[in-house]
């Protein structure tokens, strides 16, 4: 039997996913985010007084941020759909690095970030962050380890 | 450099030669602190997503709520969260308003409460300040939709908790940095029939069903500090 040949669907195109982040940002309520920025503050503010230990406040942050995170990965997907913005499919870790860095990061935090420095075997990439709302405040004392 | 269409190495030559032209600010407290995004250069600069504030304030009630034993002090934390941030936000608004001259009369610090901190935190003004008719110390501040129980149902078994405790500290905490000791508590009161018409502020949302009032009871000597300065 004749069977057509597969045609793979289209790679995520840089042009238009930074332009899905920008339409996708511009269909979200604001907030201001200097309120967000001292917010955040006020919680890490309450989480070095409870933890001594960096390591443990940034375990308890990175818990944190990862439920924040699973919460937008599904609002990420039904505002998408909504909206009518279109996704591609995401093939490979490349992809869903684009897709995180140019969509997600604009449409939550309407910051420009770019997924680069891919491991070899696809599973790695760095995240970078140029403007962070977060640390709009923030000085991390000289000494006082990584945060 | 703006955020459109810059790649990384035009961003990194840009930065490298504003380092080599002049010195790096020496810390944080010498660099400047901006306009607050309402007149940035792009219309929405200076604003994160309600989701992404909504987020955080649920991580940080739920952080709050795994360590306290009853309501009232899961209020009490969230006051005192929000009690720094009152502070800083007087700090910032006073120094970008260019005030020379300071508040020293309550009904102009409570101006500046339900207006100007108002706008700057959550994009207009309070709905309402009212004064209480049974007592000379309580004055009432009214949201209809504050941003912190926008996305908050409350359980029936947490009853008259209200998650604005975190705005009633920031309300304190601004009050307090201006001299106006008082102690701000808040409260989720019914919308009567057709007293708020208008439609959600956020799409796809029902209208709320209560407002938030926040009670401001201003200390004793408050009180007679300003009867005095009225002769």
């Amino acid at each position: 039997r004749y069977s057509p040949p597969t045609v793979p669907p289209p790679h995520m195109s840089k042009t238009s996913a930074t332009a899905s982040g920008h339409a996708l940002w511009a269909k979200m309520p604001k907030a201001n985010a200097e309120l967000f920025a001292l917010t955040y503050g006020s919680l890490v503010t309450e989480l070095v007084r409870d933890y001594d230990d960096a390591d443990e406040i940034n375990r308890q942050l990175d818990r944190i941020g990862h439920s924040i995170g699973v919460r937008c990965v599904d609002e990420f997907l039904s505002k998408a759909e909504i909206s009518g913005v279109s996704i591609p499919t995401c093939q490979r870790m490349t992809d869903t690095a684009e897709v995180v860095a140019r969509i997600g990061f604009r449409m939550f935090l309407g910051v420009t970030a770019e997924a680069a420095n891919f491991s070899p075997d696809g599973s790695g990439f760095s995240l970078f962050l140029y403007e962070n709302p977060l640390a709009i405040f923030v000085e991390l004392p000289p000494s006082g380890g990584d945060g | 450099c703006g955020s459109k269409g810059c790649s990384p190495t035009t961003h990194n030559a840009v930065k490298n030669l504003f380092l080599s032209m002049s010195r790096p600010p020496a810390s944080i407290l010498d660099r400047p602190v901006g306009r607050g995004g309402a007149r940035g250069s792009s219309a929405t600069e200076g604003y994160v997503s309600l989701s992404a504030f909504a987020y955080l304030y649920s991580e940080l009630v739920q952080y709050h709520q795994s360590r306290v034993a009853s309501i009232s002090e899961l209020e009490r934390r969230l006051e005192s969260a929000g009690y720094g941030v009152g502070l800083k936000v007087l700090e910032l608004l006073a120094y970008r308003a260019r005030e020379s001259k300071r508040e020293t009369r309550l009904m102009n610090i409570l101006q500046f409460v339900s207006s100007s901190v108002w706008k700057a935190l959550f994009g207009k003004a309070a709905d309402s300040l009212e004064r209480s008719i049974d007592h000379a110390d309580e004055f009432m501040i009214v949201d209809y939709e504050p941003v912190t129980s926008t996305y908050v149902s409350v359980p029936a078994d947490l009853g008259q908790l209200s998650a604005d405790a975190y705005v009633s500290g920031i309300i304190a905490g601004v009050l307090e940095g201006a001299g106006f000791t008082a102690r701000v508590t808040a409260h989720s009161v019914r919308v009567e029939e057709g007293e708020y018409a208008k439609a959600p502020s956020t799409p796809g949302l029902p209208a709320r069903k209560d407002k938030a009032v926040f009670l401001v009871k201003f200390s004793r000597e408050v009180l007679a500090r300003d009867a005095a300065l009225e002769r």
